[in-house]
């Protein structure tokens, strides 16, 4: 009987012993694995958050592409009026009529502004930091762009062929990305948006072209 | 002693479990860090595309301003003069290569190994066919031996 209730009770010890030895591997195991997952899952949101500012990059920059070019396609009389590195006035078609538009940056509410030769500005782009328009002119007759420069104002010794519309996007990010930016972003310190550059060139339509 | 060796049986079939969790958890994360690296490379992919997109349209603009010197768009022989894009006069030849440098630097660094190259058919002039190739490298996960390049 007392033999019988050693090896009992040793062998309770046993496998008390083990299991604690369990315990501590199994719990180890498991935190490797929760880390390893967890980490893998933190990587995953922020790609899915690169991603998401990548692709409302391109599609901003393609929107604002495709809005400008559309907008200046139907231009008449003399085109281009005048224009600085921010502002341009362009004469275009409105109910059959050739009617002078203004555009500008307006810069506290970050966006394109429009208005209609008589009318009020509104807004045309939104999320633009900022606007740098070059004008590339023919100041020899020859049919080739030999100046870009920041200003135009129409004149019989040059000739307007192409205006180069430099535009700084902000876009937005999350906050869960934190300051967690990839190393070619630009970051706005003072709004928290990430800025990038957008560049469309317009060709004049029949300059040269006869 | 029966007990003793029914638990070390018990706890053997533990380790074996331990084992193939272990085996599996390996499999799963494999998985999951090449199923990431393959979407990075997509995303630096579209990226890739979005820019040279943008590259072709202003390659495509300054062959019709310059006609009669369009292939040195595509030189980075010389390097242009920057301030040729920037209030200064310059001859259409300057301005072609300041053209070729300002992509050099600025847009073609966003594709591997790119290689652009611009044909008319006859003259560059507006109504005849104009071909613009922009090669580049981008590997992808999935992309098999056999197109190893993108063209756009």
């Amino acid at each position: 009987m007392s033999s019988a209730a050693t090896d009992t009770l040793s062998a309770h010890h046993s496998e008390a012993g083990f299991s604690l030895l369990e315990l501590v591997l199994s719990t180890g195991l498991a935190a490797l694995m929760m880390t390893a997952l967890m980490a893998s899952l933190m990587q995953f949101n922020r790609h899915k958050l690169v991603a998401q500012i990548m692709v409302n990059q391109q599609a901003q920059g393609q929107l604002v592409s495709a809005q400008v070019l559309q907008d200046w396609g139907d231009v008449c009389g003399s085109g281009v009026v005048q224009g600085s590195a921010t502002s341009i006035s362009i004469k275009r078609l409105h109910q059959a009529t050739c009617v002078t538009y203004d555009y500008g940056l307006n810069t506290p509410a970050h966006s394109l502004k429009r208005k209609r030769a008589g009318g009020r500005y509104s807004s045309f782009l939104a999320g633009v930091e900022a606007l740098d328009l070059r004008y590339g002119l023919d100041t020899n007759g020859d049919c080739g762009i030999n100046l870009w420069t920041n200003h135009y104002q129409t004149s019989v010794n040059h000739r307007l062929h192409q205006v180069w519309v430099r535009l700084t996007m902000r876009t937005e990010v999350s906050r869960q990305l934190g300051g967690n930016l990839e190393s070619d972003w630009v970051w706005h310190e003072q709004d928290s948006v990430l800025l990038h550059k957008v560049g469309v060139i317009w060709r004049v339509a029949h300059v040269c072209s006869e | 002693m029966r007990i003793g060796f029914g638990d070390g049986s018990v706890h053997g079939f533990a380790l074996l479990e331990v084992l193939l969790a272990l085996g599996l958890s390996s499999v799963m994360l494999l998985v999951l860090y090449s199923a990431q690296r393959h979407s990075q490379a997509v995303l630096v992919y579209s990226q890739q595309l979005h820019h040279a997109n943008q590259l072709l349209s202003q390659v495509a603009s300054q062959v019709w301003a310059y006609p009669q010197h369009y292939e040195l768009l595509t030189s980075e022989l010389n390097a242009g003069d920057a301030m040729c894009l920037a209030r200064r006069q310059c001859t259409p030849a300057a301005m072609t290569q300041a053209w070729a440098t300002y992509w050099h630097q600025h847009m073609l660094q966003q594709l591997p190994q790119a290689d652009l190259t611009v044909a008319c058919a006859d003259t560059c002039i507006a109504g005849q066919g104009l071909t613009i190739t922009l090669q580049w490298q981008q590997k992808l996960a999935s992309a098999s031996p056999g197109c190893p390049l993108e063209m756009a």
